[in-house]
């Protein structure tokens, strides 16, 4: 990123433990807090940021290349349907080859290998980058079309258009559940993370692998523990994931956030107003998690 | 009276004695059987090179079936990657219930088997 | 079980469907397909038997003493995984998809494709008395679906003739959840009273319409006060809802102790709604 783009990454492993909850709520807090803030939804395979606007409008059209056979030059010669890693291509012998489409990564090498140049580009739609508005708050992200494989690129095409008509100074981007590649992609380009988990043994198991992907990486962590108190026992997650923190260097420190009823119910029928109720706890924790990284910043 | 290729999915080694297999793109074997009318002339049993592939092993399986020449597909199932890539190389595809064998199947085409 | 969104239920709904099934006399492999952040062996319990180290993912490797610098590499690679960096071009690891494209283009050949590791595969005993295959994806890497589909065969393998193969997909509609719809006899969509839940099943259906694989939905988590609402919008929204697992502490309290809800607390809400539901699925499906 730019050097004077503060990127916060949010992510968390396993799925449910309130990333976009917390996430969005910290955007839209620091947005109201008159920062220049824009919030990234990278959970491409289901932007749930969506759930919360009225309508998003498409910015960019996603295109993969596909090729598109030249029946003229093609001699049937099959030579790309054997070097397709894919087997998207097919073939009856000596005759032009068909696409299935749905397979077809992108990678060109057809149109490499063919010798007889009968490989044109043609292209299809893998995904989206769409932008909305929640009040104050700019919303960009990123979606796949259903069936299409390549979410990571998707995820990062997003990543890259953020990168070059994106101008606000602080990101905040939303990650899928998991550890996989765009979990790697959002913590090589984050200042900072915020790791969502809740106090559940699931919670703990997934919180430890992100930080175990994040010794590559080494950014600084703010371990936030969400829904504590919706069961009893809660302590003693508290107290393993204190000691899963406080070994590592790069962990900045570790917060907890309530759980609310109301607060869930105002994520589950995607009810901002609710959701940002000043009155309740949950805000109260949200804003002092926004000034945190506020702070963090400053320094 | 001309010579057709027939290949029918198989659950283990292969031949007219073997259960037809429940999946195209990845059963272990496909039982190729050249008939003149109505009369097999050849058995052949090949493994399927797409047993362990990541995905597209409908069509690594069907283009690998067009490669031996065969013109029509016995099988039990099929997904759209396999039927795409059937349809495009002009292979015909019979469906048969599954739990019978590649004799019984063939027997269902009207072979003598 | 897929479900679009994550955190739903579908490990919830994996683990106690195969305790069930093996209860009633099915020979049963339980397969966590989320190799991510697998989870299915923390309810079911999971000895491992035999640890497979994956090969087959393939990687881009550039030979710097051959590189002549001349970029041909990043104007090809249409998964932008090679990048400019202090002016040699490199091979940004998880974004590589290995297709060799980079390769054939190099003028030079000072790019080649080597065999990495996609992960490791598990077969496990659970302390039931059934299988497990689990494992693990090479952390912060792509998923290229590979792993799932070998995870299947060693399944399939286990489950020879007469098997139920009950798989615990990952969230989402990327790879590995297509790789472990790919072929199913049925997918079971777990739902949770929230609209994200919702849009999720919604793009996870249009994938198993796709494959063809005959599916039904459940919702899961639901309160009684909500109830109506959420029927009322499902319905609008043309789902049709199969079972209903309610609201109910003790899955929480059955996770803690690492054990399924059905076995642990056989009586709660939860475990007569999940009895219900795979009594029916058993007799509709199986």
């Amino acid at each position: 990123m730019h050097s004077n783009v503060q990127v916060i990454g949010v992510l968390g492993g396993k799925g449910g433990t309130g990333k976009t909850t917390i996430a969005l709520s910290i955007a839209y807090l620091l947005a109201k807090m008159k920062h220049d803030v824009v919030y990234i939804d990278a959970d491409v395979d289901n932007p749930s940021s969506k759930v919360f606007m009225e309508q998003v409008e498409i910015v960019k059209e996603l295109k993969a290349f596909i090729p598109s056979i030249d029946t003229r030059k093609c001699t049937g010669c099959s030579i790309c349907v054997r070097n397709c890693p894919e087997n998207a291509l097919v073939a009856p012998p000596g005759r032009p080859p068909s696409l299935i489409a749905e397979l077809c990564n992108g990678c060109t090498i057809c149109k490499i290998v063919c010798p007889h140049d009968a490989v044109k580009e043609d292209y299809r739609i893998m995904g989206y980058i769409w932008r909305g508005k929640l009040k104050d708050l700019v919303v960009i992200g990123g979606e796949i079309v259903p069936g299409d494989e390549r979410s990571p690129l998707v995820a990062h095409l997003l990543i890259d258009y953020v990168k070059d008509n994106v101008k606000n100074k602080i990101l905040l981007v939303d990650c899928p559940p998991g550890a996989g590649s765009i979990i790697s992609e959002v913590l090589n380009i984050s200042n900072i993370v915020l790791v969502i988990t809740e106090p559940t043994p699931m919670g703990i198991h997934d919180l430890k692998l992100v930080l175990d992907l994040n010794k590559r990486f080494k950014r600084q962590c703010i371990i936030v523990v969400n829904k504590v108190g919706e069961f009893d026992g809660w302590e003693s997650f508290i107290r393993e994931v204190w000691e899963i923190a406080k070994g590592l260097p790069f962990v900045y420190t570790l917060t907890m956030v309530p759980y609310d009823e109301v607060v869930h119910t105002a994520y589950s029928s995607g009810d901002l107003n609710k959701l940002m109720d000043e009155k309740r706890p949950f805000y109260r924790v949200i804003n002092s998690l926004a000034r945190l990284v506020e702070g963090v910043f400053n320094d | 009276m001309g010579r057709e290729k027939i290949a029918i999915t198989s659950a283990s080694q292969g031949g007219l004695d073997d259960l037809v297999a429940q999946s195209f793109g990845r059963c272990k074997t496909f039982t190729i059987v050249e008939l003149e009318g109505s009369r097999i002339v050849k058995v052949e049993a090949i493994e399927n090179p797409a047993v362990s592939v990541g995905h597209g092993a409908g069509p690594l399986a069907a283009q690998t079936l067009a490669n031996k020449g065969v013109s029509k597909v016995v099988v039990t199932r099929l997904g759209p990657r396999a039927e795409a890539a059937l349809r495009s190389l002009g292979i015909e595809v019979v469906y048969v219930e599954p739990e019978i064998t590649v004799r019984e199947a063939l027997r269902k085409l009207g072979v003598k088997a | 079980m897929v479900s679009g969104k994550g955190g739903v239920g579908k490990t919830l709904i994996s683990s106690n469907f195969s305790i069930y099934l093996h209860e009633n006399g099915f020979n049963v492999i339980a397969l966590d397909a989320d190799l991510e952040a697998p989870n299915l062996h923390l309810v079911l319990g999971g000895r491992v038997v035999r640890e497979y180290v994956e090969r087959g993912a393939k990687r881009a490797f550039i030979d710097r003493d051959k590189c002549i610098d001349c970029l041909a590499c990043i104007a090809t690679c249409q998964f932008k995984a090679i990048e400019l960096i202090e002016g040699k071009p490199m091979v940004i690891d998880y974004l590589c998809e290995g297709c060799g494209a980079c390769s054939l283009v190099c003028p030079r050949e000072a790019i080649v494709l080597k065999d990495v590791e996609p992960g490791k595969l598990r077969i496990m005993e659970t302390d039931y008395g059934f299988p497990l295959i689990s494992g693990n994806l090479a952390l912060g890497m792509r998923h290229t679906g590979k792993l799932v589909y070998r995870a299947k065969e060693m399944a399939e393998g286990l489950a020879k003739k007469d098997g139920v193969i009950v798989i615990d997909s990952a969230p989402g509609i990327g790879c590995p959840t297509i790789a472990a719809i790919s072929g199913a006899d049925l997918g079971i969509v777990v739902l949770e009273p929230s609209l994200a839940s919702l849009q999720g099943c919604e793009r996870v259906i249009k994938v198993l319409e796709h494959f063809k694989v005959p599916y039904l939905v459940i919702l899961n988590k639901y309160k009684e006060e909500i109830m109506k609402r959420i029927l009322d919008l499902l319905h609008r929204r043309g789902i049709k809802v199969e079972g209903m697992i309610p609201y109910d502490e003790h899955v929480y309290r059955a996770y803690v102790m690492g054990k399924p809800v059905i076995v642990k607390y056989p009586e709660s809400p939860a475990s007569r709604a999940l009895v219900k539901l795979f009594r029916e699925v058993i007799e509709s499906a199986l």
